[in-house]
């Protein structure tokens, strides 16, 4: 069991950062090398947070998708965009939809299947809304429901931040 | 030649081959380490015992990084070869490389010397403002030059959309990303679509005209000799639209908010805008330069977006693909989500 992955990689990436990076002169090679001892500390970030983001991402999801569908249910009559009227249903298969069985664990490709579910009805409800604004923009309930989608969007930036160095500012990667 | 790498022997038996010279020794092949979508090869030869200078420039590993062809990159250095508007001359486009160079397709220019280094330019010192300040004049001319071509009689209509007006360019160039993006995305991007509302609600309308557009553009983008720009590189993100648009993809070749100073004056953002619209008759407001700043996010998605599709079909890519479909992605997420409101 020990090392973990993740101890492996930490040690990986100091033997190629300390003895293989210094070492090529070619300034591509060079370069190539920044860029590949980053990508591996992403990669161990990734080790480290990225099932507990997907897990915490999932159920927010999930909770904000249920509001959503009680929303809209709630509100089809009110407006004129009849895309609204589809969407309660496949909300509901998209939560209600498995990708692992209880006795299984569930491997980090099954849980990337599910959140793109959740994500691909959480975009159709999205534009579902623009498209109601007109109709159902000056509602307390339908500006709530935007403040939650973007509270949920912020929150998702901020987990996965947590594996990604800001791109083009610093030192070379 | 070696997996990716092109040796001297590899050139040498290429320029035998696509030219039929008598002799052909390579003095000197140098890999451009800079650019994370393609590379560039600078080949110097002596043909017939003549010296000659070649660039070659081919995708990487794994493809285009940008969802913009190498023939199309081809297509608008040669439309522009024979304009005032300074670009390395075309020579050919090998759609069939041949057992000499095995790989993708690539295209040769010529060689302009010079180099993407503006001597000083990033030296802090207050005394190589007056570097920065000529630098940016510069750089204003060469953007006025681009945006005042006749870009309908160059035949750029032809390779590229053209929006309906000078009014609707912020609209069309938001939907012909969001088309692009369609086109090749492997997973929703609810962030994308959050603010997409913004981009819509707030496209400006106040363009002035339509204009050849360089895309990239800035230090790193360009050559230069003696302080002025010989040749315009890197056309990978070019199109047709409103002119302020170059401005938000300018690199450091804008002042910064604090200005630079030649001594006397504070060389500001609205100093810049000023030269360059005396000399080409185009007005930029930091209203329209601001609404690009947030299109560049939605740019940076796209050809993220892009980046990930040869790891995803678990080609062999470069790692920069990786970069590029991670940290770059993110960032223009974030760039989009900082701009619509879904951050504080």
């Amino acid at each position: 069991m020990r090392p973990r992955a993740d101890e492996v990689l930490n040690s990986v990436i100091w033997s190629f950062d300390t003895y293989i990076t210094p070492e090529l002169e070619e300034p591509f090679n060079h370069s190539l090398a920044l860029t590949i001892g980053n990508m591996l500390r992403n990669v161990l970030e990734r080790i480290e947070s990225e099932g507990q983001a997907l897990f915490d991402s999932n159920r927010e999801l999930e909770s904000i998708l249920l509001a959503a569908k009680n929303y809209i249910t709630k509100n089809t009559d009110a407006s004129k965009n009849n895309e609204l009227k589809i969407l309660p249903a496949r909300i509901e298969e998209a939560i209600e939809k498995q990708f692992w069985t209880e006795e299984e664990y569930p491997s980090l490709e099954r849980v990337t299947e599910k959140a793109t579910l959740l994500r691909a009805s959480l975009v159709e409800v999205i534009e579902g809304l623009q498209n109601a604004k007109n109709d159902l923009g000056e509602d307390e309930e339908y500006k709530e429901l935007r403040v939650q989608i973007r509270r949920y969007l912020k929150n998702q930036l901020a987990r996965e931040a947590k594996w990604s160095t800001e791109a083009l500012q610093g030192l070379r990667r | 030649m070696k997996d990716n790498k092109i040796e001297t022997s590899d050139f040498e038996g290429y320029l035998l081959h696509k030219l039929e010279p008598a002799t052909v020794e390579i003095e000197e092949i140098t890999k451009f380490e800079r650019g994370f979508s393609r590379e560039t090869w600078f080949v110097k030869t002596k043909i017939n015992g003549t010296t000659k200078d070649y660039t070659f420039r081919r995708d990487i590993p794994g493809g285009s990084i940008q969802p913009f062809p190498l023939r199309l990159e081809y297509d608008i250095y040669d439309r522009l070869s024979n304009t005032t508007i300074p670009v390395a001359k075309t020579l050919w486009y090998e759609e069939n490389p041949t057992e000499f160079i095995p790989g993708p397709d690539f295209f040769v220019r010529e060689k302009v010397e010079g180099s993407w280094i503006v001597p000083n330019f990033d030296n802090p010192a207050v005394e190589y403002d007056d570097v920065r300040i000529s630098a940016c004049l510069e750089h204003m001319r060469k953007l006025a030059l681009i945006h005042t071509a006749d870009w309908k009689s160059l035949g750029f209509a032809e390779i590229f959309s053209v929006p309906p007006n000078a009014a609707s360019c912020a609209t069309h160039t938001v939907e012909r990303l969001v088309g692009e993006l369609r086109n090749f995305q492997v997973e929703p991007l609810p962030v994308v679509t959050e603010a997409l509302e913004w981009l819509r609600e707030n496209a400006p309308e106040d363009s002035p005209c339509i204009s050849l557009l360089k895309g990239t553009n800035g230090i790193g983008e360009e050559i230069w000799q003696n302080n002025e720009i010989v040749a315009l590189s890197d056309w990978e993100e070019s199109s047709l639209g409103d002119p302020a648009s170059d401005f938000a993809h300018t690199q450091e070749l804008l002042p910064p908010p604090t200005g630079w100073s030649n001594g006397t004056n504070t060389f500001h953002l609205k100093d810049a805008l000023s030269f360059y619209e005396s000399i080409s008759g185009i007005p930029i407001t930091e209203e329209r330069l601001n609404f690009y700043r947030v299109v560049r996010s939605l740019e940076s998605v796209l050809f993220s977006h892009h980046a990930s599709l040869p790891l995803i079909a678990k080609e062999k890519p470069l790692a920069r693909f990786a970069w590029v479909a991670t940290e770059v992605m993110h960032g223009g997420e974030m760039g989009l989500a900082r701009a619509s409101g879904i951050l504080d």
